[in-house]
């Protein structure tokens, strides 16, 4: 997918701003979602590169898989990466620097954004259905010789994740499901609950893994008002018992 | 053999299947998740129509509908009484049934030579003699004359046709408890009404991030085994409420 | 005619935690092991996967990993004047069977016995009189002690990989751990559990009145484990099914989690599923083992020959083996001869709901098996018991395990069964509980044993055991105590309503308390009071061991399988040290 060029990005943060309601000002305190949004367009004074820039105004990044897709991950789920990005737990030359870059509340705002962004469907690769369907076994049931278990008892019916702290499968894109399986395998990202997962997994899994994913729906963003609410309630209690164990 | 028949032989091979269901059978579940739009609760399994109409208005008033929550009759409890009684459960293939049968002391449990399907069947049908006999038929009692009369069989006070009624009592609250909070996949707990009630997540479980975060309100779609199938073949996952 | 078979060196009769860590041990040294499970097939993937395995109709209404109860039942009775009756549905104690037996359906609540549980008599004599205790308890020592068996303590939790902090290394008391547990030599291989909320309001309350609080020592991993055998466990996800259930994240120490992925792949061991042991055959002197028989899947008998004999098939299984095949007298209530059978004992399980207001949210289903907040002042003897006239404690324990709805919805007293206001009481009070879980000391007594029916038989026409048990009044005494003095930390915790439930008689089958059932084969050094001696060998059978729960001579307060563990290691190196080199009595 191309990526869209800066006069873009703007226009579309005019037109959304009017449907937001009231007017947009840099750093405000108000509307968190239309700061979220100058923030994916426009970066941060203190530097942080805009986000839409690898990942899209949208959330669906370029389609290539070298950025993850981040529309309708749960704001808890993307606030936590970006956290753990700032912390140096989470490695990567990029995403260090810009999460070190941004305030709580900017990691708050961008990532209530993009929990919300709801770009279409892009057409995927296609890939040969014998592979699919190995990585639909392996998703599904695991595999009892490399002893590692099915990946939807945590990923969620269809991959679609458990809100709010497991972020979907469905529907993210191949190639970066690749790299992050592999950056588990060999330990070079950590996490207590993929690490012996992955670290037992064969490599040739994982690309039957990625490939079923890749071609699953993206679940639906919550669209009922309640369900928004109780999302970011949860997000919200969650975030500030965290931040008070700090 | 036209398409009705097809499916409906299809059902019954899937909704037993259903009962006996293992793991990874996720094309079965589905298979049954498309055809329950086929009315299957209109279709005869083991409860004939007087015992679903008894139990409808017993289950209705042991957990009644409110203003926000279901009752058990409109969670399916019914449907999934009958499917119990139907398989094995009902059959007593869970049980030891073996005699010589005698009464002992209640820390002994239960010595009757019924199986589940046949204390049911049994008691429904004294029940149903008994209140013919007395003038008004149980579903056509009040609210109040319906719940004295479970507490009559609650506490014992008929004998069923040789069944003290207590264990059918018994039994049957057990079955609506069990019909209310147990997976939707058993036919019950429709719209995962009784989980939603009390807040219970679910079949999908994890929650490795949220043990000690203390005093979260955590709310989530509850989340049913036959999810996957649900999400697989195009069905909302979220239902009407 | 049955089949006589080609023969083995050693046969272990069930493959759970201690026939697997038997075979194993004795595999490596070379000998041809025989594993003969009767149940079927049990693997993580497949058959311990999520969603399918959260099933709490299926495994726990349902009983779907335990013993078939439609074969094979057992007859139980309160008093041995009355007439037992079949247990014709599991719920007071869930038996399993299957290829990990109850090592897949634990919850891996992780605890060490007490020094003074290993010589109880002497030890309670000693500190409290003969007098003190009641005429109609038979409370007895072991044979071995904990110091022996700490090596093997060690060596069973690194099995497994058990997550806890030490309390006592070697003498020195350790913060964060419990100070009231007996030295061990090392700390534990993982670290303790997260807490769950419930837990941390009872630590509070805890220290606050003067207790010592603790996360209970837990068989769940906290993080990704590799076991000494070379076997990875992965961490548990709190997904709250864990007892009665397979875990499917290979978090929870498991025959198939820690043992099998090893031992399936050693040549020297053979597994037959679907393999039900009738009997252990005996040459004519009747002091020797020839082997066992055994029926198989099609209802075929097989002689199956070995040399020796491991009678590893669960604590209830291991009696009615030895009684259908005469090792060993059966014990007889009435005239005190005899040993097979005596001193059965159970856990003597108290609980306390306590109900908080609806802004405290517990979420008690976030939960795993072993999570929990504990204290052990008032468990076995750790408490001075003068004046109180009465033996042994409870531990206590806040936190939950699970909070599956089915049979979990709490309801305060006073709310009606069903109905309206029940309904509105379950939604008010299900996330705002919580049970206080107090697991006794079961104390042997004279008129507690086990022995065959004389009426009802299983599907093989072999009669089932008979259980004849109640409450002994020392323990309903016990109870009452603990139970008073746990509310109170109940009430201080902020609680709208606590509720006392000590366990009181009779014992019913009815509802589930506890499925750690001991006594039996009863190890000691005297053989008119015991079954085994203390290498777990038979006295009347050398190449018979007996290894299980069974053994015990009473229970102490806590869960039974780790000290299980123990005697499986002791007995492996009994074996391997000693009985191999120069089999016959070891004592």
């Amino acid at each position: 997918m191309k990526q869209l060029s800066p006069t873009k990005y703007i226009c579309v943060i005019i037109a959304a701003g009017s449907i937001i309601g009231g007017p947009i000002s840099l750093g405000a305190a108000g509307d968190n979602s239309s700061s979220g949004a100058v923030i994916v367009a426009q970066g941060t004074p203190r530097g942080a590169v805009a986000c839409a820039r690898c990942h899209g105004f949208e959330g669906a990044s370029d389609g290539s898989g070298a950025f993850p897709a981040l529309a309708g991950q749960t704001e808890y789920y993307l606030s936590h990466q970006l956290q753990r990005y700032a912390s140096g737990q989470r490695r990567n030359a990029i995403m260090e620097f810009i999460a070190k870059a941004l305030t709580s509340d900017e990691i708050e705002s961008v990532a209530r954004y993009y929990a919300h962004a709801n770009p279409p469907s892009y057409p995927r690769l296609s890939a040969p259905p014998d592979l699919i369907a190995r990585g639909k076994q392996l998703a599904l049931m695991g595999d009892a010789s490399a002893r590692v278990q099915d990946c939807v008892s945590c990923h969620g019916p269809n991959g679609e994740g458990e809100p709010p702290t497991i972020p979907y499968l469905a529907g993210q894109y191949k190639h970066y499901l690749e790299i992050q399986l592999l950056m588990f395998n060999k330990g070079y990202r950590t996490s207590e609950q993929m690490a012996r997962v992955a670290h037992q997994m064969p490599e040739q899994h994982i690309e039957a893994i990625a490939v079923y994913f890749d071609q699953l729906p993206r679940p639906a963003n919550p669209t009922n008002e309640e369900e928004i609410w109780n999302q970011s309630t949860t997000n919200s209690q969650v975030r500030r018992k965290r931040l008070q164990k700090k | 053999m036209n398409e009705n028949q097809l499916s409906g032989s299809r059902r019954d091979f899937v909704r037993s299947a259903l009962i006996t269901i293992s793991t990874g059978t996720i094309s079965t579940a589905g298979a049954a998740a498309r055809d329950r739009a086929h009315t299957p609760e209109k279709e005869q399994r083991f409860l004939n129509d007087s015992e679903k109409e008894f139990l409808w208005a017993a289950v209705d008033r042991l957990i009644p509908p409110d203003e926000r929550w279901a009752g058990a009759a409109e969670a399916g409890v019914v449907n999934f009484i009958d499917l119990q009684m139907g398989g094995a459960w009902g059959r007593g293939d869970l049980l030891y049934m073996h005699g010589p049968f005698r009464q002992g002391s209640w820390t002994q449990g239960y010595q009757l030579e019924y199986t589940p399907a046949e204390l049911f069947r049994r008691s429904i049908l004294a029940i149903n003699r008994q209140c013919a006999a007395q003038g008004t038929p149980f579903t056509q009692m009040s609210h109040t004359e319906k719940d004295a009369f479970l507490i009559t069989l609650e506490k014992g006070e008929l004998d069923l046709d040789g069944i003290p009624s207590n264990i059918f009592f018994d039994q049957l609250l057990d079955q609506t408890v069990q019909g209310f909070f147990s997976d939707p996949i058993y036919g019950g707990n429709k719209n995962k009404v009784g989980w939603r009630m009390i807040g219970f997540p679910g079949a999908y479980a994890n929650y490795f991030d949220l043990v000690d975060k203390h005093g979260i309100d955590f709310r989530r779609e509850p989340l049913s085994i036959g999810e996957q199938a649900l999400a697989e073949f195009g069905m909302p996952m979220k239902e009407s409420k | 005619m049955p089949q006589k078979l080609k023969e083995v060196d050693v046969v272990c009769i069930g493959v759970g935690w201690a026939g697997s860590v038997l075979a194993y041990e004795l595999a490596e040294t070379g000998l041809k092991v025989l594993g003969l499970e009767r149940g079927q097939a049990r693997h993580t993937v497949p058959t311990f996967q999520a969603p399918a395995m959260h099933d709490e109709l299926k495994y726990s209404v349902h009983k779907g990993f335990m013993q078939d109860v439609r074969t094979e039942s057992m007859t139980f009775r309160n008093d041995h004047r009355d007439v037992a009756l079949p247990i014709r549905k599991w719920e007071a104690f869930l038996p399993g069977t299957g290829l990990g037996g109850c090592g897949v359906h634990w919850n891996g609540q992780a605890w060490r016995y007490q020094q003074a549980d290993f010589a109880y008599k002497t030890h309670i004599e000693q500190r409290y009189g003969k007098k003190f205790v009641d005429p109609e308890l038979r409370i007895q020592d072991w044979g071995v002690t904990y110091q022996e068996l700490e090596p093997y303590y060690d060596k069973f939790e690194y099995l497994l990989g058990i997550c806890g902090k030490a309390g006592n290394l070697n003498g020195n008391l350790e913060p964060g751990g419990n100070p009231l547990e007996s030295p061990r030599s090392r700390e534990y291989p993982n670290p303790p559990m997260k807490e769950q909320y419930a837990g941390a309001l009872f630590r509070k309350a805890a220290l606050e009145m003067g207790y010592h609080p603790f996360l209970q020592p837990s068989a769940n991993m906290t993080r990704p484990y590799t076991n000494p055998l070379g076997v990875t466990l992965g961490p548990c996800m709190y997904c709250g099914f864990c007892e009665r259930y397979g875990c499917e994240h290979y978090a929870k120490s498991s025959p198939q989690s820690c043992v099998l992925p090893v031992l399936l792949k050693n040549p020297n061991f053979e597994l037959r599923l679907q393999s039900h042991v009738l009997r252990i055959n005996l040459d004519n002197t009747k002091k020797k083992a020839t082997g066992v028989s055994y029926m198989d899947a099609q209802g075929r008998e097989f002689e199956q020959p070995a040399n020796l004999v491991l009678v590893t098939a669960y604590a209830l299984n291991n009696p009615r083996i030895l009684l259908l095949s005469g090792v060993g007298k059966p014990y007889d209530p009435v005239t005190e001869k005899g040993v097979v059978g005596r001193n059965y004992a159970y856990q003597t399980q108290s609980y306390i709901p306590v109900f908080f207001g609806e802004d405290v949210n517990l979420n008690s289903y976030m939960a795993a098996g072993a999570s929990g907040t504990v204290i052990d002042d008032f468990s076995v003897d750790n408490f001075d018991h003068s004046g109180l006239g009465f033996i042994g404690g409870c531990y206590v324990m806040a936190g939950s395990t699970n909070a599956r709805p089915i049979e979990f919805h709490p309801t305060p007293p006073g709310t009606p069964r069903w109905g309206s206001k029940w309904k509105e009481a379950v939604r008010r009070h299900y996330n705002h509980t919580a049970v206080f879980n107090l697991s006794g000391t079961s104390t042997a007594m004279r008129w507690n044993y086990l022995d065959l029916d004389p009426t009802y038989r299983d599907a093989w026409g072999m009669p089932l055991l008979r259980m004849t048990f109640d409450f002994p009044d020392n323990d309903v005494r016990m109870a009452r105590h603990v139970t008073s003095k746990a509310s109170e930390i109940a009430h201080r915790m902020g609680a709208k309503v606590v509720v006392n439930e000590p366990r009181t008689r009779p014992f019913t089958v009815t509802t589930y308390q506890s499925t750690h059932n001991t006594g039996g084969t009863v190890m000691g050094a005297d053989p008119s009071t015991s079954v085994l001696n203390r290498y777990c060998q038979t006295w009347d059978v050398p190449n018979v061991f007996v290894v299980g729960a069974s053994n015990y001579p009473q229970n102490s307060s806590y869960n039974p399988t780790i000290t299980l563990g123990a005697l499986i290691y002791w007995t492996a190196d009994a074996l391997k040290q000693r009985y191999l080199k120069r089999p016959g009595p070891l004592m």
